[in-house]
C-alpha cells in the first residue's frame, strides 16, 4: 500500500468490536495499477508440463473413443454399439464368448460368482464341472428347467439351493451364447454350442414341468464329454 | 450537542476520493442497492428452503428441531421435496445469485465504462420486474405449476415478466456502453460482457425450445393445441435432456461464472495494487474459457441415449478447461494473496472474501475436471457428487464474490461505513469453515456412494449405496447451517447499515451507538437548559 500513498503509511487495522472506518484498507482508493502490467511473468514449468498432460489426455481419449457416426450411440470400447443400423457403420459383436459373460454377468454370477467359483456346499464352480463340459444336451436340460436337490461337482456336494430354470429368459441364441462362455471359460475347454443344439433340447424337453434332480440328469446323459466335442 | 469526537463511528469517507468514480456509483446507487437488498431476500428465502428440502432427503429426527416440517411435508403437497428443491435452488440461481448478479454488472459496466450510467429509472424498472418475475415464478413452483425441466421450472407467465425485466434492463446497459470512455479496464470488461450476452441467449433458448412454456399458452389460445407442434421442435424427445445440460451449465459457466471472474479482475487489482500475475495469459484464459467451458454440459450426458462424438467431443474439450482454470487460478489467486500478503493478513475485509472466491473458482474448475474423465464420471454421475459441483459454483465461487463484492461497493454507494468488523468477521470464517465441510462431505461422500453404486459383489445393492450417502446428507445438511449463518449474518449486517443510514438520512443527526461508543473524556458536558427543563 505504501508505495502507492506514500502519505499513509500504516492503514488503520480494524479493531473487531469497531465499526468499519474510512481509513482501513479497503476503502483507500489507490491510484490504478495497470491490471496487466506490460513486462511478462513466465508459466511455471510444472503447470506448463501439466497444460501439457490435459492435452495428452485428450488427445488420447480422442484415439480411444472416435467410433463417429450418425446411428453411433456412445457405448464406450468393449461394447456393443447400439445403433438403429442407418447409415453409421454398426460395430456388432458377434463373439460369443463376450456375449455369453454379458448373459453370465447379469443373470448366473449372483451366485456363481464373476469367478465361476461359486460358494461351497450352495452354488457349484462351473470351471472343471462335469455338467459343463459333459453333455450340451443335458446343460441345456439343465439350464432351462433348473436343478433342486444335491448335486456332485468335481468331487463335493452342492445344492441346499434350488436353482431356477432360464427357458423362458432367453433365447436359443442367447442361451447358446452363455454355455459357450460356459465351456470355454476358467479353464475349460470344450466345444460351443449352437443354437440348434438349443432348440432340439428345448423341444425334447418341453414336457418337463418342474426342476431337475441329480438321478434325471444323469439319465438324460452320463458324465464324460459331449459326442460332438472330438477333442477327447 | 456535543461535537464528534474522533474515534466516533466515521459515517463520511467511504466515498470514492476520486470525484471521477464518486459520480459513477452515485449514478446507479438506487438500481444496484435495491437488486442487493432484492437478492439478499431471496438468498434468505432460498437458504431456508434449501437446509429444509436437504432435510428430507434424510430422516428429520437425526437433526433435532426438524421433526416440525416433518408434519408440514406429510400434511401439504406445497412443503413436498418436488416442489420446495426446484423452488429452493431457483430461488438461489435466479433470485439470489442472477439479481445480485444484475447489480454488480450494473456498477462493474458502468465502471470499466468510466461513465454514469445510462437511464437509472429503466435500470431500477427492471429490477423491479426481475423481481416480481421471480416472486411469480416461485409460487407458480409451490402451486405445482412446475415445468419439471430443471433451472426451467418457472411457469410461462413469469417467464414473460422476466423477459420484460431483463430488456428493460438490457437498454441501459447497451447505452452505458455506448457511451463508454477510452482506457476502461478490458479484461473485467470482456468477461461482463460475455455473461451479459450469454444470459439473454441461453434464456431465450431455453425458455422457448425446451420446456416450451413460452409459446405454448399463446399458441394454443389461437387454436393450435401443444401437442400437434411440439414434436416439430429441435428440443424435443431426447434432445431436451442434452439442451437441458446445455442450459444449466451454460448458466453456471456463461453467466455466473464470467460475472464473477469480471468482478475479480476488476476489485483484485484495485485492492492489492498490484497488476495481474502472468497477466499475458489472461486473454488465453478468457477464450478458452469461452469456447471450453460450456461443453461440461456433456458430464450429465455420458452413457446416455446420445450420439456418441458429441459426448467424446464434449468430454475432451471440456477435460481442456484446465488451461483456463490453472491461468485464471494463477492470475487471480496468486494477485490476491500477493495482495494479502502486502496488506497485512488483517488489513481488509474485502480481499479476503475474493481470495477465498478464487480459491473455490479453482475447486469447482477441478470438480468439472474430475467429471470430465470418464471412468470418473461413470463412477460419480449419479451420487451427491453432482450437487457438490453446482454447489460450489453457485453457493462457493459466485456467492462469495458477490459478498467481497458488496462489501466494496455499498459504502461507496451510501458513503456511509459497515457497521461492525465482527459480524463480516464472523461472516467470513462461516463461509470458509462451511464450504470446506461441504467440499468434504459431499465430495468424498459422493466417491464413496458411486464407490458402493458401481460395486461388482452383488450383494451391494443400490440400498447400500443410500445407506453410505445418507450419513453424508445429514453432515451436509448441517454445512449448508453453517453457510446460512454466515449468509444470514451478512444479511443481518446490510439490513442493519442500510437502517442506520436511512435513520441518518432522515433524522440529519448521529446514531444512539455512535454516542454511546464515544469515550467519557473526563468531564460531563454540561446538560443543555432544554434537557434539565426535561
Amino acid at each position: 500500500m505504501s508505495q502507492h500513498n506514500p502519505e499513509l503509511q500504516a492503514p488503520h487495522q480494524p479493531n473487531p468490536e469497531e465499526a468499519i472506518r474510512p481509513d482501513a484498507p479497503d476503502f483507500i482508493e489507490t491510484p490504478e495499477v495497470a491490471t496487466v502490467s506490460d513486462e511478462t511473468e513466465r508459466l511455471p514449468l510444472w503447470l506448463f508440463f501439466l497444460c501439457g498432460f490435459a492435452l495428452f489426455m485428450a488427445g488420447s481419449s480422442f484415439t480411444g473413443f472416435n467410433t463417429f457416426g450418425l446411428g453411433l450411440y456412445d457405448q464406450g470400447p468393449g461394447g456393443p454399439a447400439l445403433g438403429p443400423g442407418g447409415s453409421g457403420p454398426d460395430v456388432v459383436v458377434t463373439d460369443p464368448v463376450a456375449l455369453g459373460k454379458k448373459i453370465y454377468n447379469g443373470n448366473c454370477a449372483n451366485c456363481h460368482h464373476a469367478d465361476g467359483e461359486g460358494q461351497p456346499g450352495v452354488y457349484p464352480p462351473m470351471g472343471g464341472s462335469e455338467y459343463v463340459l459333459g453333455s450340451k444336451e443335458r446343460l441345456a436340460a439343465l439350464l432351462l428347467h433348473g436343478i433342486s436337490g444335491p448335486i456332485t461337482v468335481r468331487g463335493g456336494s452342492y445344492g441346499s439351493a434350488v436353482m431356477p430354470g432360464w427357458a423362458i429368459s432367453f433365447t436359443d441364441d442367447q442361451m447358446a451364447d452363455l454355455m459357450t462362455y460356459l465351456r470355454k471359460s476358467w479353464g475349460n475347454t470344450a466345444n460351443e454350442a449352437k443354437a440348434d443344439e438349443v432348440s432340439a433340447a428345448r423341444a425334447k424337453f418341453a414336457s418337463k414341468a418342474d426342476a431337475y434332480c441329480e438321478a434325471d440328469l444323469q439319465k438324460i446323459a452320463p458324465n464324460g464329454p459331449d459326442p460332438s466335442d472330438t477333442k477327447k | 450537542m456535543a461535537t464528534s469526537s474522533s474515534s466516533a463511528i466515521a459515517n463520511k469517507g467511504f466515498a470514492s476520493t476520486d470525484p471521477e468514480l464518486a459520480a459513477i456509483d452515485a449514478s446507479v446507487r438506487w438500481p444496484v442497492l435495491f437488486s442487493f437488498l432484492t437478492s439478499i431476500h431471496w438468498m434468505v428465502v432460498g437458504t431456508i428452503l434449501l437446509v429444509y428440502a436437504s432435510s428430507l432427503t434424510h430422516p428429520q429426527e437425526t437433526i433435532p428441531g426438524l421433526s416440525l416440517f416433518v408434519n408440514l411435508s406429510e400434511q401439504c403437497s406445497f412443503f413436498t421435496y418436488g416442489r420446495v428443491f426446484p423452488a429452493a435452488v431457483d430461488a438461489l440461481v435466479y433470485g439470489w445469485a442472477t439479481t445480485v448478479g444484475l447489480g454488480l454488472a450494473v456498477w462493474l459496466l458502468a465502471r470499466t465504462c468510466r461513465t454514469t450510467v445510462f437511464a437509472p429509472t429503466t435500470l431500477m424498472t427492471g429490477v423491479i420486474f426481475w423481481n416480481i418475475g421471480i416472486a411469480l415464478g416461485l409460487t407458480g413452483i409451490f402451486l405445482g405449476d412446475s415445468s419439471s425441466v430443471e433451472l426451467l421450472e418457472f411457469p410461462a407467465y413469469s417467464t414473460w415478466v422476466l423477459w420484460i425485466a431483463y430488456t428493460l434492463f438490457a437498454i441501459p446497459l447497451f447505452g452505458t456502453y455506448l457511451g463508454r470512455k477510452p482506457g476502461g479496464d478490458h479484461l473485467a470488461q470482456s468477461w461482463l460482457l460475455v455473461a451479459l450476452l450469454a444470459f439473454p441467449w441461453l434464456f431465450a433458448t431455453g425458455t422457448t425450445l425446451l420446456g416450451y412454456r413460452l409459446l405454448s399458452p399463446t399458441l394454443s389460445a389461437a387454436g393450435l393445441p401443444s401437442s400437434s407442434w411440439t414434436g416439430s421442435l429441435p428440443g424435443s424427445g431426447v434432445m431436451q435432456g442434452l439442451l437441458d445440460a446445455w442450459y444449466v451449465h451454460g448458466i453456471l459457466t456463461l453467466w455466473l461464472a464470467p460475472l464473477g471472474l469480471g468482478l475479480l479482475y476488476y476489485l483484485v487489482p484495485k485492492l492489492s495494487g498490484l497488476s495481474i500475475r502472468f497477466g499475458s495469459k489472461a486473454q488465453v484464459a478468457f477464450w478458452t474459457w469461452v469456447v471450453l467451458a460450456p461443453w461440461t454440459a456433456v458430464h450429465d450426458m455420458v452413457g446416455g441415449p446420445f450420439p456418441a462424438d458429441t459426448v467424446t467431443i464434449g468430454l475432451i474439450f471440456s477435460g481442456l478447461i484446465f488451461i483456463p482454470v490453472a491461468f485464471i487460478g494463477m492470475n487471480l489467486v496468486g494477485t490476491a494473496w500477493a495482495g494479502e500478503e502486502k496488506q497485512g493478513h488483517h488489513g481488509g475485509v474485502v480481499l479476503p472474501f475474493l481470495s477465498l472466491a478464487a480459491v473455490v473458482f479453482v475447486a469447482a474448475g477441478i470438480s468439472e475436471e474430475i467429471l470430465s474423465i470418464r471412468s470418473a464420471n461413470q463412477l460419480l454421475r449419479f451420487t451427491m457428487f453432482r450437487e457438490c459441483n453446482i454447489f460450489l459454483w453457485v453457493y462457493g465461487f459466485f456467492s462469495f464474490t458477490a459478498f467481497g463484492g458488496m462489501y466494496y461497493i455499498v459504502p461507496r454507494l451510501l458513503d456511509f461505513g459497515w457497521r461492525s468488523a465482527l459480524l463480516i468477521k464472523a461472516h467470513y470464517y462461516a463461509s470458509l469453515y462451511g464450504i470446506l465441510l461441504v467440499l468434504a462431505m459431499l465430495g468424498f461422500g459422493g466417491v464413496m456412494q458411486g464407490l458402493t453404486l458401481e460395486n461388482t459383489d452383488t450383494h451391494v445393492t443400490i440400498v447400500n449405496a443410500n445407506d453410505v450417502a445418507l450419513s453424508f446428507y445429514i453432515a451436509a445438511t448441517m454445512c449448508v447451517g453453517l453457510i446460512s449463518i454466515g449468509s444470514g449474518i451478512f444479511a443481518l449486517h446490510l439490513g442493519w447499515m442500510v437502517l442506520d443510514w436511512l435513520r441518518i438520512q432522515i433524522r440529519g443527526s448521529r446514531l444512539a451507538s455512535e454516542i454511546l461508543l464515544e469515550p467519557y473524556e473526563g468531564t460531563v458536558p454540561a446538560k443543555s437548559s432544554e434537557e434539565v427543563s426535561a
